[in-house]
């Protein structure tokens, strides 16, 4: 039977089913009553659903199987003949579009045994199976676990074949969970007295177990029995997952189509777990219990996998498996990805946050991961290093940058940063070495650089002492006294403080000693003494004037003068 | 030993060599093994509640048998008749009175007891208490029930020493009414069929013969058609070799309608229900019951089977009101058919029906 045959103008056909003297085949007893099939094919549909008709309880069975590419749902109930005697009625749904799901979401349909069979719309019960169906699901969630896991391995030892579960009292809730658990719903019948015959569901429930005299040939799941080891373990994290999540829980595990065999359900075990019970979802890492986290901390295959899986990560899933509970080993493992994904996308701030609480992380674990861009290293390194490994790694950054950078990255970033201004500073000073004179002219006597190492220091001394390192690391000779004369013109006291102590000729000592009696007058109101010193007369004819020339009044804008 | 066949799907069985199982509660079988050290008796006793195997356990429709089924010669009885037609009901009363170990029935020399005591055990439970002692209404058989005998008993004659294993299968009438079904394979090794006549069904005397509706029970057709393919034996070629108990069920329905029927049902003591010789005359009574009310078609099994006998029955004395009966109820003459067919079978003296010197009435 196929779309053409039934006609595609109806999409859901319905039958009824109930005890008649004659039913619409003509028949005595439980039969077709009512029907929206084409004649011709009732007699078909007939075969296939009168063994599915029969209620087993007091309240409602349900029934699903599919048949020529044909969904058919079947609700029965008891009821009772004009007498009371027990019997049973049932209402069928068929459709191409009824899938297992959508058969389990319209379980709650509020269109059965209506009284007349009247056409109904599909998109309207597409709607209602979706509702139904998450609200099972939530229901769903919320199955003894340990219970649901056994299903779940058991039906993992043979995933194609049929099964018949005992004594659940959650059968709709319980196929929903295992066909979520495997990625495929099955066919089903919610309750039922026998588990015999031909022609059924993939899950069937019963109530107790079946009285016969016939063999049991089919597969009963029991919770209590033992499974496969390894399938075992995958079930339990996999329904932990389910129970705290649901289907994104579980979204790992998502293949296309479930497996066929016990092997297959190893490989798929195995390949989607960090560890026999944990499965392969860093963001799921933090909900785990804390045994299982400890016994996770001790398997070094388990980290590496961890490892491979924060590579190949989102942002967002990092920062969702990030979290300070972790045992260290565990969160080591994701960290080194983690910083590479800041340093990726700089944007990703979730992820620094999350990180930013491990503070301070071992240099070592991330250095590799670390930015080159030293505005986005410096904010990085701000929150994730130790002060001292981030000094480090500023200075060593510093390496690959000009000096004109280094000292305008200082001068800029010294407000916000003064750590990272000290830091590349201090880069800079390692590479000292490198500036000519008229380098040293432009830094120290212009007020740029100065005042930064003002402002990263805790006080005079400090910001002096500083200097002084950046000095004393210039090449020899870099201090004539030329340059000297020339940085000194500043007045600053705090670049005189270092000269004064880094500067050992003698002349050009002198000179930094002369301008900082001036700056002392200067700031006393004082004149200036006229009388060259006599051993300078004496000694160098002509060299007083010159000397006047060359050290004036500290100019206005001497900081000794603010 | 002759041959052994399964009672439910007829499959030749060698009965020497089947292995014993144990069933377990869940319905798994397995296998039973003497223990090392284990007495005869021992070994014995475990066995007697074991099941021997019509076929490979473990593949479908293979069926577990009572481990001491073939020691006793094999009877099989099947219910035949529409859906509704009151054949649950009248084996449930039939075997409760069988069952009842009443001091009537040793006057015949039968001792019943159950073959298999996990199949006795679970149709006392579903049928016989809910039944007798609840008087409740029984369910209708699902159609979607396996196939199976629903109680096993051993009957033993003492007068004889023989010993039988009765099966008896209550299908749905539904699926009696199936013309193909190929899980019903009773029909061919039954030894007695009790055909369940509806009196609901037939026509009512008040209906002109013309406006009689004449459609017979579609399982009577079936099942009578099954026998067919049956061997027939060179003296009574042209009757299917099975025993038939035609029984007009639920005849207190019908007693105001016909003065017969009322005096049948009015004779339904214990001692009247043991005495055989009456069988004939009832027959003949039943029999032009059926022919005036224009049932004719329902009395295709008395003509058409080797041996036969027509019964008029009550199993609950009236009708059932909200599922329960009231409190009149009782059993009228159930348990007469029943003894006509283990007279037809062999397991009572065939000469018992011979016609008794003082009339019924």
């Amino acid at each position: 039977m196929d779309d053409e045959s039934l006609g595609l103008e109806q999409v859901v056909y319905q039958v009824r089913y109930s005890w008649s003297d004659a039913s619409l085949l003509g028949t005595r007893g439980m039969g077709p009553v009512e029907s929206t099939l084409p004649v011709a094919l009732l007699p078909l549909w007939d075969q296939h659903l009168r063994d599915h008709v029969w209620a087993a309880n007091d309240y409602p069975g349900f029934t699903f199987f599919v048949r020529h590419s044909f969904g058919a749902l079947l609700r029965k109930t008891r009821t009772a003949a004009a007498d009371g005697r027990p019997g049973s009625t049932a209402h069928a749904l068929i459709s191409s579009e009824l899938t297992a799901p959508i058969a389990l979401g319209l379980t709650c349909w509020d269109g059965w045994d209506t009284p007349v069979l009247n056409a109904v719309s599909w998109p309207e019960m597409e709607s209602v199976a979706g509702q139904y169906l998450d609200s099972l699901r939530s229901y769903a969630r919320r199955l003894q676990p340990a219970r649901l896991a056994s299903l779940f391995a058991q039906i993992l030892h043979a995933p194609r074949d049929g099964y018949t579960v005992i004594g659940d009292f959650e059968p709709l809730a319980t196929i929903c969970a295992l066909g979520d658990l495997l990625g495929e719903t099955p066919t089903f019948a919610s309750d039922e007295t026998s588990d015999g015959g031909t022609h059924q569901p993939v899950a069937i429930f019963l109530r107790e177990p079946s009285f016969s005299s016939t063999t049991v040939t089919r597969r009963r799941l029991d919770p209590a029995a033992p499974a496969d080891p390894v399938v075992s373990a995958f079930a339990t994290g996999v329904v932990d997952a389910y129970a705290a999540d649901g289907l994104q829980g579980i979204a790992v595990l998502r293949r296309a189509k479930p497996p066929t065999n016990l092997a297959e359900a190893r490989a798929w075990a195995t390949a989607t777990q960090f560890a026999p019970g944990v499965i392969a979802d860093l963001t799921r890492l933090p909900k785990l219990d804390h045994n299982i986290l400890t016994r996770l901390a001790d398997d070094v295959d388990a980290l590496q996998r961890i490892r491979s899986a924060a590579e190949e990560a989102s942002p967002a899933d990092l920062a969702d498996a990030l979290d300070t509970s972790l045992p260290q080993p565990v969160s080591t493992a994701i960290i080194p990805a983690a910083v590479s994904a800041v340093t990726a996308m700089p944007a990703e701030s979730t992820v620094l946050a999350r990180l930013a609480q491990f503070h301070p992380i071992t240099l070592d674990l991330v250095h590799s991961r670390l930015p080159t861009d030293i505005d986005l290293l410096a904010h990085m390194s701000q929150m994730l290093l130790s002060p001292r490994d981030r000094q480090s790694v500023l200075a060593r950054a510093t390496r690959d940058m000009t000096l004109d950078k280094i000292i305008l990255w200082i001068e800029v970033n010294v407000a916000r940063d003064p750590d990272g201004a000290r830091a590349a500073y201090k880069g800079l000073c390692a590479r000292a070495d490198e500036l000519s004179p008229d380098d040293v002219r432009a830094l120290v006597g212009g007020t740029g650089l100065v005042d930064a190492v003002r402002r990263f220091s805790e006080s005079e001394p400090h910001a002096s002492t500083h200097l002084v390192t950046l000095l004393r690391a210039l090449p020899d000779g870099t201090l004539t006294a030329e340059v000297v004369a020339d940085l000194g013109a500043s007045s600053d006291p705090l670049v005189l403080h270092a000269l004064d102590s880094t500067v050992t000729d003698e002349t050009a000592l002198a000179a930094v000693h002369q301008r900082i009696r001036l700056a002392y007058y200067y700031e006393h109101a004082l004149q200036e003494p006229l009388r060259p010193p006599l051993q300078h007369h004496e000694a160098n004819p002509g060299g007083f004037w010159k000397w006047l020339l060359r050290f004036g009044r500290p100019a206005d804008g001497h900081p000794a003068k603010k | 030993m002759t041959e052994v066949h399964c009672p439910i799907c007829n499959r030749r069985i060698g009965w020497e060599t089947a292995a014993p199982y144990r069933v377990h509660p869940d319905g798994r079988a397995e296998l039973l093994e003497r223990e090392e050290g284990e007495t005869e008796v021992d070994w014995r006793t475990r066995l007697i509640t074991g099941y021997r195997p019509c076929g490979e356990v473990g593949r479908p429709g293979t069926h577990l048998l009572p481990y001491d089924y073939a020691d006793y010669t094999p009877i099989t009885i099947g219910m035949v008749g529409h859906s509704r037609a009151g054949k649950t009901h009248l084996l449930a009363t039939m075997i409760a009175r069988l069952c009842s170990n009443e001091p009537v029935l040793g006057r015949l020399g039968l001792a019943v007891g159950p073959l298999d005591l996990r199949v006795h055990q679970r149709y006392v439970a579903d049928h016989i208490t809910p039944l007798m002692q609840d008087r409740r209404q029984l369910r209708g058989t699902p159609a979607n029930a396996s196939v199976e005998f629903c109680d096993a008993l051993k009957v033993t004659n003492r007068v004889t020493g023989r010993s039988f294993a009765l099966t008896f299968f209550d299908l749905a009438g539904e699926r009696l009414e199936r013309p193909d079904d190929d899980e019903v394979r009773f029909y061919a090794n039954a030894a007695a069929l009790v055909f369940v006549v509806d009196p609901e069904s037939i026509p009512r005397r008040s209906e002109r013969r013309s406006e009689r509706r004449t459609a017979a029970d579609a399982s009577f057709d079936v099942a009578l058609r099954r026998l067919g393919a049956r061997d027939r034996p060179r003296r009574a070629k042209s009757f299917h070799p099975v025993a038939a108990a035609v029984v007009v069920a639920k005849a207190d329905l019908v007693r105001f309608d016909d003065r017969l029927v009322s005096d049948w049902l009015a004779l339904s003591s214990a001692e009247e229900e043991v005495e055989l010789g009456t069988v004939e005359r009832e027959s003949e009574d039943v029999y032009a019951y059926l022919t005036q009310r224009g049932a004719t078609q329902w009395l295709r099994p008395a003509q058409e089977c080797g041996r036969s006998t027509l019964h008029f029955a009550s199993a609950t004395n009236g009708p059932a009101s909200e599922g329960r009966f009231p409190e009149a109820f009782r059993q009228c003459r159930v348990l007469k058919p029943l003894l006509a067919v283990f007279a037809m079978t062999g397991i009572l003296d065939e000469r018992l029906l011979l016609p008794a010197v003082t009339p019924a009435a």
